[in-house]
C-alpha cells in the first residue's frame, strides 16, 4: 500500500461494535486471533464490553490491536486531511478520513494506536 | 319292741284246731279199731301205747311245720317284726296259706301214723298180717275226713285274723292284693263232698262186714253197739264238716250282701274287709275295688259339680263384661282391620320398589362389571403409552447425544473455516500489500475468506439450530419423562380405579343379591299382608258373631246356672249320705 498525501491505496476496514475505522494495509504484518495481551480498539470508543469470540488482531511489528471485525480494501482512495486541532487526538494516530463501502472511515496509523493504547491500559493498570 | 296287740300268739291259736280234728280222727280210728279188729291176746296194751306216742310225736311235728309257715305273723304278734304294710302283707300271704297247710299235715300225719303204728306194732306183737293191713287202712280211710275237717275248722280263725292285719294297719285294698284270688270252691265242694259220703261208706261197710259175720256167729249179737258208736262218731263228723261248710260259705256271703247294699245306698269311702275264700275272696275284692273306683268317682264328679258351679258364678258375674268387651273388640277389630288394609297396600308399594330397586342394583352390577373392564383396559392402555413413551425418551436422549456430536463436528468445521477466514484474510491483506501484482491473488483470497464466512454462518446457523434441536430434545426429554411420570400416575390411578371398580361390582353384587333376597322377602311380606287381612276380616266377622252370641248367650246362661245349682245340690246331697 503506498500512502500520498491525498491518495491511499490498500486499508483494512475494521468495526469495533457500531463504530469503524481503518489501517493502513501496509502496517499490518498479519492478522491472528486475540493473544490477550493487545489492547481491545474499542477502548477508543470507550466501550467496556468484552471483546467477541470472532474477534481479530492486527498484528503489528511490535503491538497489535483487536478489532470485532475487518476487511481489506483495495482500492485506491481519498485521504481527507485531519484538521490541526485534531492532530494529537489519540495520540496523535489519526491519519484522516477515507470513503469507503458509503461510509467515513477515520484512517488511524495501527503503531501509534497500539502505543497509546497500550499505554493507557498500562496507567489504567499503574 | 313291743308286737301287735291283735296278733299275739295269733299263729299258735290259728293252728289249735287242726290238733283237735287229729284227735276227732284219731277217735274215729281207736273206735274202730276196737270195734272191728280182732287183737291178738296181749297185744291191746302195746297197741294202744304205739297209737299214743305215734300221736303225740307226730302231731307236735306237724305243729312245729305249721308254726314255721307263719313266722311273720309270729313276728309280728311277738314284736320282731315292724307292723309295716309290706310285713302285713306277708303275714295276710301265710294267714290264707295256713288252712291248706293244716289240711295236708293232718292227711300226712294221720296217714302216714297209721302205717307207722301198723309197722311198729307188727314188729313188736304178733299180729296178722290182715290186722296189720286193716290198720293201715284205717288211717287212709279216716285221714281225708280228718284233713277237711281241719281245713274247715281253719277259715273262721282266718278271717279273724285277716280282720286283725287289717286292724293292725294294712290296708283293704292291700290285703286284696296280697292274697291271689284262687276260683277252687267247685273242686273244693266236690273234694269234700266225695270225701264225706266215701269215707263214712267205707268204714261202715267195712265195719258192717266184720261185725255181720261175728253176728252170724254164735254168741255174737251183743256186739252191735261199737258199730252203733262209731257210725255216730263217723256221722258226727260229717255233719260238723257240713256245718263248717255252710258256715265258710253263708258269713262270707251275708258280709258281701251288706257291702253291695251299701254301695247301693251311696255310702263310699268305708271300705270293710270281707274275707272269704276261693271265689268268694275274689268277689270281696272286686266289690272292694268298685267301692274304690265308685268314691273315685264321686270325688271327681263333686269336683266337677263344685268347679261347674264357681265357673258359671264367674261366668254370670262376667258375662256383662264379655259382652261389653267383646264389643270393645270388635270395634277395636274393625279399626285394626282397616290399618291391615293400609298396611297391605304399603307392603305392596315396599315390593313393587324393592322390586325396582333389585333392578336397578343388578344394571348397577353390569354397569361396575364394564366399567371394571373399561379400568382394565385403560391400565393396559397406560401401560403400553408408558412403554411407548419410555421408547421416545430413550429415542430422544440418544438424539440429543447424535446431536451433540454434531455440534461438536460443527464446532470442528467452524474452527476451521475460522482459521481459513483468517488464513484467506492475511492472503488477502498480503496480495494487497504486493500490489497490482498481487491484485489476482488478493481476489482469490478474498473470495475464500467469504467462502470460510458462509462456511462459518452457516455453521453458526448449523450451531444455532442444535442448539435449538438440543434446546427441543431437552425440551422432548423433560416432556417425556413427565409423559412418563404422567402415564406412572395415570397408571397408578387407573390400577386403583380398577381395585375401587372391583369392590364396587363386589359391592354392587352383594347389593344385587340383598336387593333380591329384599324382594323376596318383601314380596312374602306382602303375601303374609294379604293373609293378614283375610284373617283379620275373618276375625272381625267371628268377633261380631261372638258379640251376638253373647246376648244371646245372656238368656239361656240363668238356664244353665238353675241346672247347674240342682246338680250341685244333688251330688252334695249324695256325698253328704
Amino acid at each position: 500500500m503506498t500512502a500520498t498525501d491525498s491518495v491511499v491505496e490498500g486499508v483494512v476496514l475494521c468495526r469495533v461494535g457500531g463504530d469503524r475505522l481503518a489501517v493502513l494495509a501496509g502496517d499490518v504484518v498479519g492478522v491472528e486471533l486475540p493473544d490477550g495481551a493487545s489492547p481491545y480498539a474499542g477502548r477508543l470508543f470507550e466501550r467496556v464490553a468484552s471483546i467477541p469470540a470472532d474477534a481479530r488482531l492486527l498484528r503489528h511489528e511490535v503491538a497489535g490491536l483487536v478489532v470485532d471485525a475487518l476487511e481489506v480494501h483495495a482500492e485506491r482512495l481519498a485521504l481527507m486531511r485531519v484538521p490541526e486541532v485534531m492532530k494529537w487526538v489519540v495520540g496523535g494516530a489519526l491519519m484522516g478520513f477515507v470513503q469507503a463501502a458509503g461510509s467515513l472511515w477515520p484512517v488511524v496509523s495501527l503503531p501509534a494506536l497500539s502505543r497509546h493504547l497500550g499505554g493507557q491500559a498500562g496507567r489504567a493498570r499503574a | 319292741m313291743s308286737g301287735v296287740p291283735g296278733l299275739a300268739k295269733k299263729g299258735r291259736w290259728l293252728t289249735a284246731l287242726s290238733t283237735v280234728a287229729v284227735f276227732s280222727g284219731l277217735a274215729v280210728a281207736v273206735t274202730y279199731a276196737v270195734a272191728a279188729l280182732s287183737f291178738p291176746p296181749g297185744t291191746r296194751l302195746a297197741f294202744g301205747v304205739l297209737v299214743g306216742a305215734v300221736s303225740v310225736a307226730f302231731n307236735v311235728a306237724g305243729d312245729v311245720f305249721e308254726q314255721r309257715r307263719l313266722k311273720t305273723l309270729r313276728g309280728l304278734g311277738d314284736g320282731t317284726i315292724a307292723p309295716r304294710p309290706q310285713a302285713l302283707a306277708e303275714a295276710a300271704r301265710e294267714v290264707s296259706r295256713s288252712p291248706d297247710t293244716s289240711f295236708g299235715v293232718v292227711l300226712v300225719l294221720l296217714g302216714g301214723g297209721a302205717m307207722l303204728t301198723a309197722l311198729l306194732w307188727s314188729l313188736l306183737s304178733e299180729v296178722p298180717r290182715s290186722t296189720v293191713l286193716r290198720v293201715g287202712f284205717l288211717g287212709v280211710a279216716v285221714a281225708p275226713l280228718t284233713a277237711v275237717m281241719a281245713n274247715l275248722m281253719s277259715w273262721p280263725r282266718v278271717r279273724v285274723v285277716l280282720r286283725e292285719l287289717v286292724a293292725a294297719g294294712l290296708p283293704v285294698d292291700a290285703a286284696y292284693a296280697a292274697v291271689p284270688a284262687r276260683f277252687e270252691l267247685k273242686p273244693r265242694l266236690v273234694l269234700f263232698a266225695g270225701v264225706a259220703t266215701l269215707t263214712p261208706l267205707l268204714l261202715v261197710a267195712d265195719m258192717a262186714v266184720t261185725r255181720l259175720g261175728r253176728a252170724l256167729s254164735p254168741g255174737g249179737a251183743g256186739g252191735l253197739v261199737p258199730v252203733l258208736v262209731l257210725g255216730g262218731l263217723v256221722l258226727l263228723m260229717v255233719a260238723a264238716c257240713a256245718w263248717l261248710v255252710a258256715s265258710v260259705l253263708s258269713a262270707p256271703l251275708a258280709e258281701l250282701a251288706k257291702e253291695t247294699d251299701r254301695l247301693a245306698r251311696g255310702e263310699f269311702g268305708q271300705l270293710q274287709l270281707v274275707p272269704g275264700e276261693f271265689e268268694l275272696w275274689a268277689a270281696a275284692g272286686g266289690i272292694a275295688l268298685l267301692e274304690i273306683e265308685l268314691a273315685s268317682t264321686n270325688r271327681r264328679v263333686v269336683d266337677a259339680a263344685s268347679s261347674i258351679v264357681a265357673s258359671t258364678g264367674e261366668l254370670s258375674s262376667g258375662r256383662g263384661e264379655h259382652l261389653s268387651a267383646a264389643e270393645e273388640q270388635s270395634a277395636a277389630l274393625a279399626a285394626t282391620t282397616a290399618t291391615s288394609e293400609e298396611l297391605a297396600r304399603s307392603a305392596r308399594q315396599i315390593a313393587l320398589n324393592a322390586q325396582r330397586v333389585s333392578e336397578l342394583a343388578r344394571g348397577t352390577l353390569d354397569a361396575a362389571r364394564a366399567g371394571k373392564h373399561s379400568a382394565d383396559a385403560f391400565t393396559t392402555a397406560m401401560q403400553q403409552v408408558r412403554e411407548g413413551n419410555q421408547a421416545i425418551a430413550d429415542s430422544v436422549v440418544r438424539l440429543n447425544k447424535r446431536v451433540q456430536q454434531v455440534g461438536r463436528i460443527i464446532e470442528f468445521i467452524n474452527g476451521i473455516a475460522d482459521k481459513s477466514d483468517l488464513l484467506a484474510l492475511n492472503a488477502e491483506l498480503e496480495g494487497n500489500k504486493a500490489g497490482e501484482v498481487g491484485r489476482g491473488f488478493s481476489l482469490v483470497a478474498a473470495e475464500m475468506r467469504r467462502l470460510a464466512e458462509s462456511v462459518m454462518q452457516s455453521t453458526a446457523e448449523i450451531a444455532r439450530l442444535i442448539e435449538e434441536i438440543r434446546d427441543a430434545t431437552n425440551a422432548a426429554v423433560m416432556a417425556t419423562e413427565a409423559g412418563v411420570k404422567a402415564t406412572d400416575a395415570g397408571a397408578g390411578l387407573a390400577q386403583r380405579v380398577g381395585e375401587g371398580l372391583a369392590r364396587i361390582v363386589e359391592f354392587a353384587n352383594l347389593s344385587s343379591d340383598a336387593m333380591q333376597s329384599i324382594s323376596l322377602a318383601t314380596g312374602q311380606q306382602q303375601a303374609g299382608t294379604d293373609q293378614l287381612v283375610a284373617s283379620m276380616a275373618d276375625i272381625l266377622n267371628s268377633t261380631r258373631a261372638a258379640a251376638d252370641a253373647s246376648r244371646s248367650m245372656e238368656s239361656t246362661h240363668a238356664e244353665l246356672l238353675l241346672v247347674t245349682k240342682e246338680l250341685d245340690a244333688s251330688v252334695r246331697t249324695e256325698v253328704k249320705a
